[in-house]
């Protein structure tokens, strides 16, 4: 049984990515995670995640077509590769395990789930 | 319109471009670029800019920071094995450079080597003794000298009279010293060199190690003695010496307690004794009492940190106060000289007999200097050659750095062969400072050695000097060589280095420079040495034997002077005080003319009447001693220097008014004869004062005896036996006056061989240099040669034209040198009273030689491009 260490911002960064399918490099990931969660993240934060991720295998990328705007520079497309959903499925399901043991306090909890 | 600046901060840009891991940076930019002009639309420019700052700071993170080059270098190890290998194919391949490269090298590291042995040494003596110590001297200015004098001596009562009345001194002790006696011990008897005569305090203040007996009490009491370890083996062999008796003969035979035993005293230490006796022993108190005689040495404690200028200047009331009686105080002016100071700093001071192998720190502080500056021309010199032959390796840098070396890395391994060079350079140097030192050591006196390499923190340090050694002057090399385009040098194999070699000319200028100054003055110095030592000295001292007496033997002149004139073998035998050409002693003399009597101080030499005649000195007015016996005493003659003085007051009255003058210790005798000046000191001093008196009935220490010359042997044998005969249990000390006098300039001709060797190694240095650049030059005009030849020059004519330019190159630091080395001789043939005149031939002389030399080295270079072969250096084009 694999353990897959996953940080709480790479896990967003990673489902951002899954998100935005095939339109994922660093200005689309940055501002899809500043509208959806209103925070800030910073390109540095962001690029060493993704680099990281990348390194762990479960981010593959490929190189995208250079538009003027960027100063001739090309993007960066990111995918989450097959561990990479594995990855973020089992940190989902670590959540779940742990959120359905938890005692009922309230019934309006248990509503909630 | 004002000109905004378009696109973002460039310096952050620049810095964000800088510190970026390459494989990162093209996508971040772009991500940066797009946010950027984003922001701009939205918010305006100056947001932007603010954001964008923010954002290359937040970048500079350990993630996207691309790795430092150092890390690339993960195979470092092996790469050095590479380097090592190819700097041992490349000198394998190429012997000739290596050597002579090496050689050059290992040459500079050597004489840096000897010279930094002898300078450190000489730093360090009486390194082991305490601060706060310090010599006592005088400056005596007597009337009738001609120039005062600075003397390391002092008055036996000054050094307790100066406890007791100065609090800043601690304490004192007086030496006095003998040499070269007999002690006995029972039926043992050992000679022992020198031994010092002390007071109880010298074991407390000098750092001299007991090995028995009591520091404190070992000398308090009269007749104690205390020995070397060495002294008491010679004596007593293994046995203990503590507590058993010697005995010493001289005027009176004294008795002695052995109280204590001492290490032997080391090299650098500028006192050297055997043996220390008690100072209460001397039997004679009046001898300890006298103001006004200085016959030894004082040496003082003060409180640290006292002001000795201030102290100084409280010494001529002092003098007043205890030399009221005598007038003496005006003569004398006393002064300190730190006892760490007094082996380098003491050559103005004469009569200073305690002071073993006494060097001016001057010249230690010189040699030091040469030491670096030989170091620097050889590293230079290094440089040059290597850069000289850079035409073999532009191939093999073009290749690798079209594979991808880096320049970083072909600096580094064209410095790795530098530093293996001069490693082997080091061990090379070793080897020739071995073969060296025994040398060094009989020319300096000294003993060096190489046995600081056997201690580990030494040996270490040599070898990182020699490694910096090769890193610096690897350096500019490595870099020039690393410089090479592929492209320039895989067409064609002419580097042509970018840069024209100024600095590697003006290098050259200098070194021959240094090399021609070196040889004018040591040109001079020899001149000067053999100058002084043919010079006429206005006496004969040819075959002359001094022969030392002692005791029984001084006394009683007359009988040995018979018993050996009845050999012909023995051409004359005459008594006197002292050796000519020592220091001789000076004393006070009373005149009487027509004027008021006159107390002077003059140069006292004490004679049998046969003195002038051996030495055949002329004596140009009145007569020479008599043999008669009533005269002994009272017969006094001058010589010139003297009359003259005598008669400063009254120019025009001729000398020989003076004969009949009374004269002498108690006017008791008179002037009978003015002597022609002779040089009875060495040739550095002008000639002072002088007056000789006959004396029989004095205790004679020297005895000359004037030999057949062509039968040396013989008469010294003759000599021996007639000693032996008389005096069998005194030792038989000899020496010709010739060679006492080349020892009186020893120090010279010690400075004149090792300038001599100095100039030799400059011009070898210099050569190296100028084979290197001939070399460089002649590679690069490779293709000018091969055409002029196709045009029909000849060998010579193009041999001529390569080496023209290097004739120049000395001619230049012949004219830099010509003034510099004319007024460095002119410093210090001044000091000598009596020296050569300074010609100009020997600097032309000089000058051509080293053109001469020049020519030599670099004909080898032009000679062999000359004859290349024109079709294989054009074949290219």
């Amino acid at each position: 049984m694999k353990k897959y260490q996953l940080g709480e911002f790479e896990e967003i960064v990673m489902l951002t990515v899954a998100i935005l399918t095939n339109d994922a490099y660093g200005v689309s990931i940055k501002k899809e995670i500043e509208s959806r969660l209103s925070r800030k993240v910073s390109v540095g934060a962001l690029q060493t995640a993704l680099k990281r991720l990348e390194m762990k295998g479960y981010l593959k990328s490929h190189e995208g077509e250079a538009t003027e705007v960027r100063a001739g520079r090309p993007k960066r497309y990111f995918e989450v590769t097959v561990p990479g959903q594995k990855a973020i499925a089992y940190t989902k399901s670590i959540r779940d395990e742990l959120w359905s043991a938890i005692p009922s306090l309230s019934p309006e909890l248990k509503v909630v789930y | 319109m004002r000109k905004r600046k378009a696109g973002p901060p460039g310096l952050f840009l620049r810095f964000f471009r800088w510190f970026c891991h390459p494989e990162l940076k093209d996508y971040i930019e772009g991500d940066m670029m797009e946010l950027y002009y984003e922001r701009i639309k939205n918010k305006g420019k100056r947001r932007a800019d603010i954001k964008f700052i923010i954002d290359v700071v937040l970048l500079f993170r350990p993630g996207i920071i691309r790795l430092s080059k150092n890390m690339k270098y993960l195979n470092t190890y092996a790469m050095f094995r590479n380097y090592f290998k190819v700097t041992f194919r490349n000198l394998v391949r190429h012997k000739g450079y290596a050597a002579l490269n090496i050689a050059g090298f290992a040459a500079g590291i050597a004489v840096c080597i000897v010279i930094l042995l002898f300078v450190s040494f000489e730093r360090s003596f009486d390194n082991f003794q305490p601060d706060d110590l310090y010599r006592l001297n005088e400056v005596q200015a007597f009337p009738g000298m001609l120039a005062s004098q600075e003397v390391a001596l002092s008055m036996s009562p000054m050094g307790p009279a100066l406890k007791d009345e100065f609090p800043e001194i601690k304490n004192f002790t007086r030496v006095s010293w003998f040499r070269n006696y007999m002690v006995y011990s029972g039926s043992k008897k050992a000679y022992l060199g020198q031994s010092f005569l002390v007071d109880s305090t010298f074991l407390q203040m000098f750092n001299f190690k007991m090995i028995e007996g009591n520091r404190a009490t070992a000398l308090m009491k009269p007749n104690q003695a205390v020995l070397t370890r060495s002294a008491a083996r010679k004596i007593f062999g293994d046995e203990d010496p503590l507590n058993k008796m010697i005995t010493y003969y001289s005027r009176d035979t004294m008795t002695f307690m052995v109280t204590g035993v001492l290490k032997d005293v080391p090299e650098n230490s500028q006192m050297q004794f055997d043996a220390l006796y008690s100072f209460s022993s001397l039997k004679d108190p009046t001898l300890a009492e006298n103001w006004g005689g200085n016959w030894l040495n004082t040496y003082l404690e003060l409180q640290p940190h006292a002001d000795i200028a201030a102290l100084e200047k409280k010494f001529p009331a002092f003098l007043k106060e205890h030399m009221a009686s005598s007038e003496g105080w005006k003569y004398y002016t006393l002064f300190l000289l730190p006892y760490k100071n007094v082996h380098a700093g003491a050559s103005d001071i004469g009569l200073d007999y305690i002071n073993y192998h006494k060097f001016d720190g001057k010249y230690t502080d010189l040699f030091f200097g040469l030491a670096l500056i030989i170091l620097v021309i050889a590293c230079i010199n290094f440089m040059n050659l290597s850069t000289a032959r850079s035409a073999e390796r532009a191939k093999e840098v073009g290749i690798r750095k079209s594979i991808g070396s880096r320049r970083i890395q072909l600096a580094f391994q064209f410095i790795t062969e530098s530093v293996i060079m001069s490693l082997i350079a080091l061990v090379i140097a070793l080897a020739l400072v071995y073969l060296m030192l025994p040398s060094v050591n009989s020319l300096s006196q000294r003993n060096l050695s190489l046995d600081f390499l056997l201690k580990p923190w030494p040996a270490i340090l040599t070898a990182g000097g020699a490694v910096v050694i090769g890193i610096l002057s690897g350096i500019y090399p490595a870099f020039y060589l690393s410089g090479f385009q592929p492209v320039k040098v895989l067409k064609s194999a002419n580097p042509d280095g970018g840069s024209r070699p100024v600095l590697r000319n003006v290098l050259v200028v200098i070194q021959f420079s240094s090399a021609i100054c070196l040889m004018i003055n040591s040109v001079f110095i020899v001149r000067q040495l053999n100058f002084m030592l043919s010079k006429d000295p206005g006496f004969d001292k040819s075959n002359v034997v001094d022969i030392e007496l002692n005791g029984k033997s001084g006394s009683n002149t007359e009988e040995l002077k018979t018993e050996l004139l009845k050999n012909n073998l023995i051409k004359g035998v005459t008594a006197c005080q002292d050796i000519l050409g020592s220091h001789l002693d000076q004393s006070t003399v009373e005149f009487r003319g027509d004027g008021p009597k006159r107390f002077l101080t003059a140069t006292r030499l004490i004679v049998d009447p046969d003195y002038l005649r051996l030495y055949k000195i002329p004596v140009i007015y009145g007569r020479d001693f008599s043999e008669s016996n009533s005269a002994r005493g009272n017969e006094y003659i001058i010589n010139e220097t003297f009359a003259k003085e005598l008669l400063s007051d009254e120019p025009g009255r001729p000398m020989s008014s003076l004969i009949g003058d009374r004269f002498g210790f108690d006017s008791t005798g008179t002037i009978i004869g003015i002597a022609r000046d002779f040089n009875f000191n060495s040739l550095h001093n002008k000639i002072e004062t002088l007056f000789i008196n006959n004396n029989v009935q004095y205790r004679f220490s020297h005895l000359s005896v004037k030999i057949d010359g062509s039968k040396t042997a013989e008469s010294l044998a003759c000599i021996r036996s007639v000693w032996d005969s008389k005096y069998p249990d005194q030792p038989f000390r000899y020496q010709f006056l010739d060679d006492h006098f080349n020892e009186v300039y020893q120090s010279d001709s010690q400075v004149s061989s090792i300038v001599a060797r100095l100039t030799l190694l400059a011009f070898i240095i210099s050569c190296l240099g100028l084979f290197g650049l001939a070399s460089y030059s002649a590679e690069r005009r490779v293709k000018e040669v091969g055409i002029r030849k196709v045009f029909g020059a000849s060998v010579a004519g193009i041999a001529v034209m390569l080496s023209k330019d290097f004739i120049k190159y000395v001619m230049v630091a012949s004219v830099i040198t010509l003034p510099l080395a004319w007024f460095i001789v002119r410093q210090w043939i001044r000091n000598y009273a009596y020296h050569i005149p300074i010609s100009l031939w020997i600097f032309l002389v000089s000058v051509l030689a080293s053109i001469v030399i020049a020519l030599v080295t670099t004909s080898y270079q032009a000679v062999k491009s000359a004859s290349a072969n024109p079709v294989s250096s054009l074949r290219n084009e």
